[in-house]
């Protein structure tokens, strides 16, 4: 692969999938400054491991393992810094809600919400959830996951009883 | 419209919002990082030279036997440290990134442990020989001074307990940061395994 090809490669990979990625981040930092630092970081990876890509899966999936690997790993040194849970403060709590009246606002307070219950899940919980909100099959949350297909659905509907019970969907 | 749908319209619902940068911006920025990483390698790499040309030439100043015996133990225990880095970096997980997160944190463990091991069993050695090398070397160097038998040998006993004291805190610390790194790391694992 020349290097023309990887930049333009790169562009179009960039391009479908940096709206995925950002909520990734999201659902792994919260509002934190350092999204943008995670965001750039995969991308890096994106870029160092471009051309590893054999095209076995789709590359919005591999994106998502590069992604989450690389978040597993920042999360863990942020963790270290104690920087965890100061992110987590940041996002509102669950019951500061309801006063929105406009849609935009009303979707947003709901998406805070979201990213909230999000965040305060394990690890694996949250890949798992985040790659279903992004429209995955069971079949690519496994490729990502490294779990068993079979044990996706299951796990699947014991996080969304857990978010069910503590959002309110209107 | 399911609850399903209404989630992953809330979640999918910001996009419109978000003021994210375009490719080129990213990639310069990646650029800039790649250019900023080969000049600090090429950095290390100058320095390394440097020291090596520099031990180089001061035995072929000062050819006194002990000082060259010193500065060869000392040779020793440095190629035996690269060496050990060298064999673990192909453990790496610098370009694994696309393994499955199951996979990725298996490896990240290895390497973890891999490094513990080297800083447990092998640290030790190294730190024998740079301590037995700094000292040989010094045998020499100290004869210069015109010092008494009974000064050297306290300068060599104090240099070794200050060397010892310094690995000793050094390696403690090390093993404590590979905890910290691998700890949680060993949960996320865990917690995956257990829901498989």
């Amino acid at each position: 692969m020349t290097e023309a090809d990887k930049i333009k490669l790169f562009n179009t990979v960039y391009l479908e999938n940096k709206e995925l990625i950002f909520r990734l981040c999201q659902a792994f930092l919260g509002h934190s400054a350092e999204v943008e630092d995670l965001f750039q970081e995969i991308f890096l990876k994106v870029w160092n491991n471009l051309e590893s890509f054999k095209g076995d899966s789709k590359i919005s999936t591999w994106i998502y393992r590069i992604g989450t690997n690389t978040a597993l790993l920042y999360r863990k040194r942020k963790a270290r810094r104690g920087e965890r849970e100061k992110s987590l403060d940041n996002l509102p709590s669950v019951a500061s809600s309801e006063q929105h009246q406009l849609d935009r606002a009303r979707i947003d307070q709901q998406f805070q919400q979201l990213l909230s219950l999000i965040a305060k899940l394990e690890d694996v919980d949250r890949i798992i959830i985040t790659m279903v909100l992004e429209g995955f099959s069971y079949k690519e949350i496994a490729e990502v996951s490294g779990l068993k297909i079979s044990n996706v659905g299951v796990k699947i509907n014991r996080i969304k009883n857990r978010i069910r019970k503590k959002i309110s969907i209107s | 419209m399911t609850e399903l749908d209404d989630l992953q319209q809330i979640w999918k619902g910001q996009s419109s919002h978000m003021d994210l940068p375009g490719p080129e911006q990213v990639l310069n920025g990646i650029q800039d990082l790649h250019k900023k990483v080969q000049k600090e390698r090429k950095g290390m790499t100058l320095s390394f030279i440097l020291t090596f040309l520099i031990l180089g030439a001061t035995t072929f100043m000062y050819s006194k036997p002990f000082y060259i015996i010193g500065l060869l133990l000392i040779f020793l225990a440095m190629s035996f440290m690269l060496f050990l880095i060298w064999k673990n970096k192909e453990a790496d997980t610098g370009n694994h990134f696309d393994l499955t997160n199951q996979n990725f944190l298996q490896k990240n463990i290895r390497f973890i442990q891999h490094r513990r091991k080297i800083t447990t069993k092998y640290m030790p050695i190294y730190a024998s020989l740079l301590i037995l090398g700094l000292n040989t070397g010094y045998i020499n160097i100290l004869e210069e001074f015109g010092m008494d038998g009974m000064m050297r040998l306290g300068i060599h006993i104090g240099f070794t307990l200050l060397m010892v004291l310094a690995f000793y805190f050094g390696i403690k610390n090390h093993l404590k940061k590979f905890d910290e790194k691998i700890i949680p790391l060993l949960d996320s694992l865990r917690s995956m395994e257990a829901k498989k």
